[in-house]
């Protein structure tokens, strides 16, 4: 018995087999009538949704020939440019069409040199349409790219889908179903179909389920999925375990938690305690890197779940969290603050004072000079 | 905004060159030219409040000490520009060590508001002050002597700097208004010494900034004042204070960033601006034990914009 079958064998034919991002196809479908020159697409989300699927299932529902290019290849300028120049910009003569496939581009590492204005070149005169898969497109050096495709952003599978998906599986595969397996494969795999899939076929070796050599899979969870739990939920335990799990480092977490407090609470005193618990948290943080003392650090990562508990009822609207505004800013106004810096100093050095006494005596010294 | 010369600002050129023009510390002064006469200069700390004249005084001393080539044997730094360890190791030992061509055979380091070194830097000050002495002497100049680390302090001589009384400003405001040929009237006068409150820089810069305007007049005094206040960070508090946290956020988020104010300042001034402004008096001091939380965080924490947030945040909701 061959494993890790199902996933390959179940793979959607066809956009519509495709399950749970309903939204996500709309778009997708839209993109492909309406293709013309130049217009790629990034489709982005987690592990398992079916970014890869997608692009799969356009292929083979119109029996188009399919150019993939993943991380596992050269992907410097120059390796992107010999695999792809050619199939992206020449029409062979028995091929109807083709969709070209670039696999995780925010996988880009220091020796892919030159490789994201490759790509951007690429999807510009490419004669057909390309998709780029990622798992996170805030990354700040696949920026470029962003900025000329269209975005489709995947969800996490519902739990629903993917325990029908494996109900389905079993009766194709005469395996025994057991409703609690299922249901318990599908409430553990996080959203990640490929991944109960897997886990499934694992389980009924021998055509029954028995799910105790499953192993539970630690998993790194999206930060905009840790801000809506984060700011969802009013259990400390949850809060505080979401957070643990997130890809980001700790000094990340209170920049996001920071920009999306306003954000998601209406009430002033839910504001102001939420920035208390922040407060408190950096006050933590700071004894534990300033003196080297850890024994810090679990508080600090607790108090940040007095987020969480600061609401006082559930909001169930629907927020869009946003990226920390501070880090963008800073790279923005590094110059200006150069040339204020450099402006401080000169006039100190002539005025025997320091930038910080400068600054205090700017507003006489304005106007003094404009004169 | 660019400045050719600097002369064109009053506080520089009316800066004293000479002993006799500085005002207000004669004891000082008498002290420190005897030293001077006889060549023979200790290790100085000069402590007192902004504006009283330690820099001037330091200037004055390697004039007066080295003459003409007063600049080769002088070297004028900012500790609370550069205040980390690396300075102490490079720059001011590399001036220290070699030594002085001409009859007097040291040089002076004057280092100004030496208490922003951090303690580590003072204490590598002490070695180079020690190892150097023969061909070095220092002069630091501070706040309060009280941040000098004792070891230092029992190093140098010690000088007290009182802030300057009203009539000692008012003579050397005078003698600017001659040679500028501006006329300040009597109560302008009274005003700029109020104002002030003992900084004579501030009082120059004052006068200056109204005469931009014409005659200096009681009430150009106030306008200018009150036009170079720190208005946006009173807009920020007022902001908060009526429950727009929001709007104070992005000025705060403004000023720390692009405008590259230090989060200290920026509280140091909502402090002082708390008691001035149009609120209860039992709101002002609720107001006050907040922003002297905040400013204790603010030296224990590592974010400083979480900080003043969290205050912020907290004036939105205080209770009147």
């Amino acid at each position: 018995m061959i494993f890790l079958n199902f996933a390959k064998k179940y793979k959607p034919k066809t956009l519509n087999e495709v399950i749970g991002q309903q939204g996500a196809l709309l778009s997708v479908k839209g993109w492909l009538k309406n293709w013309k020159k130049g217009e790629a697409m990034i489709i982005w989300g987690p592990t398992g949704t079916g970014k890869n699927s997608i692009a799969e299932a356009i292929a083979s529902e119109n029996k188009w020939h399919m150019v993939k290019l993943s991380p596992s290849e050269n992907r410097s300028a120059a390796g992107i440019a010999k695999s792809l120049t050619a199939a992206a910009t020449q029409r062979p003569l028995l091929i109807k069409n083709r969709i070209i496939l670039i696999d995780d581009i925010d996988v880009i590492t220091t020796e892919d040199r030159g490789a994201v204005k490759e790509i951007v070149n690429i999807i510009k005169k490419s004669i057909f349409p390309i998709i780029l898969t990622a798992n996170n497109i805030y990354v700040k050096k696949i920026e470029p790219i962003r900025k000329v495709c269209r975005i489709v952003q995947l969800n996490k599978i519902g739990i629903i889908e993917v325990e029908k998906k494996l109900n389905e599986i079993c009766e194709m595969e005469k395996i025994e179903p057991n409703k609690l397996s299922l249901k318990i494969l599908a409430r553990s795999c996080g959203g990640d179909l490929r991944s109960a899939i897997n886990d499934l076929e694992v389980a009924a070796v021998d055509k029954k389920i028995n799910l105790d050599s499953i192993g539970h899979r630690e998993r790194e969870i999206n930060i905009f999925e840790v801000m809506k739990v984060v700011f969802k939920t009013k259990k400390m335990k949850t809060a505080v375990d979401v957070m643990n799990e997130s890809d980001k480092s700790y000094d990340e977490l209170l920049l996001w938690l920071e920009e999306n407090i306003c954000n998601e609470y209406e009430d002033p005193v839910e504001v102001a305690q939420a920035f208390e618990a922040l407060s408190k948290a950096d006050m933590f943080r700071a004894k534990v890197s300033k003196n080297m003392n850890y024994r810090f650090i679990r508080y600090a990562s607790n108090m940040l779940s007095g987020v969480s508990l600061a609401k006082k009822n559930h909001y169930s609207k629907f927020t869009n969290y946003r990226p920390p505004n501070v880090l963008m800013m800073l790279g923005r106004t590094k110059k200006s603050r150069a040339e204020m810096k450099e402006k401080y100093t000169e006039l100190g050095s002539k005025l025997h004072c320091s930038r910080k006494k400068v600054a205090d005596q700017m507003p006489f010294l304005s106007t003094i000079m404009d004169k | 905004m660019f400045m050719d010369d600097k002369y064109s600002i009053w506080t520089e050129k009316y800066r004293p060159t000479k002993f006799d023009e500085i005002v207000g510390q004669d004891a000082i002064v008498s002290r420190i030219r005897s030293f001077v006469e006889n060549k023979q200069v200790p290790h100085l700390l000069f402590a007192g409040p902004a504006g009283c004249g330690k820099s001037t005084l330091s200037l004055i001393i390697a004039r007066e000490m080295f003459g003409k080539r007063w600049k080769n044997c002088f070297l004028e730094m900012n500790a609370s520009d550069e205040r980390g360890i690396g300075i102490i190791r490079s720059k001011i030992k590399d001036f220290a060590r070699t030594k002085a061509i001409g009859n007097i055979p040291y040089k002076i380091i004057f280092l100004d508001e030496a208490d922003s070194l951090t303690p580590e830097a003072q204490s590598a000050l002490r070695r180079t002050m020690e190892s150097y002495a023969k061909i070095c002497r220092f002069c630091l100049s501070c706040n309060y002597s009280s941040r000098i680390i004792e070891p230092i302090q029992s190093r140098c001589a010690v000088f007290r700097f009182k802030s300057i009384s009203e009539d000692d400003i008012k003579t050397r405001l005078k003698i600017i208004a001659e040679g500028e040929k501006v006329k300040i009237s009597p109560k302008a006068l009274d005003s700029v010494c109020y104002l002030a409150e003992g900084d004579i820089r501030k009082a120059i810069n004052i006068v200056q900034s109204s005469a931009a305007v014409g005659d200096i007049t009681d009430k150009s005094v106030f306008e200018t004042v009150a036009s170079a206040h720190p208005s946006e960070i009173r807009k920020l508090m007022e902001l908060a204070l009526k429950g727009n946290f929001l709007d104070s956020r992005k000025m705060l988020v403004d000023l720390l960033y692009k405008k590259g104010v230090a989060a200290e300042d920026i509280i140091k001034i909502v402090s002082k601006e708390v008691i001035s402004m149009d609120i209860t008096e039992k709101h002002k001091i609720n107001l006050m034990e907040k922003i002297g939380e905040y400013e204790y965080r603010l030296g224990m924490g590592s974010n400083e914009q979480i900080q003043l947030e969290a205050m912020l945040a907290n004036f939105a909701v205080l209770k009147k």
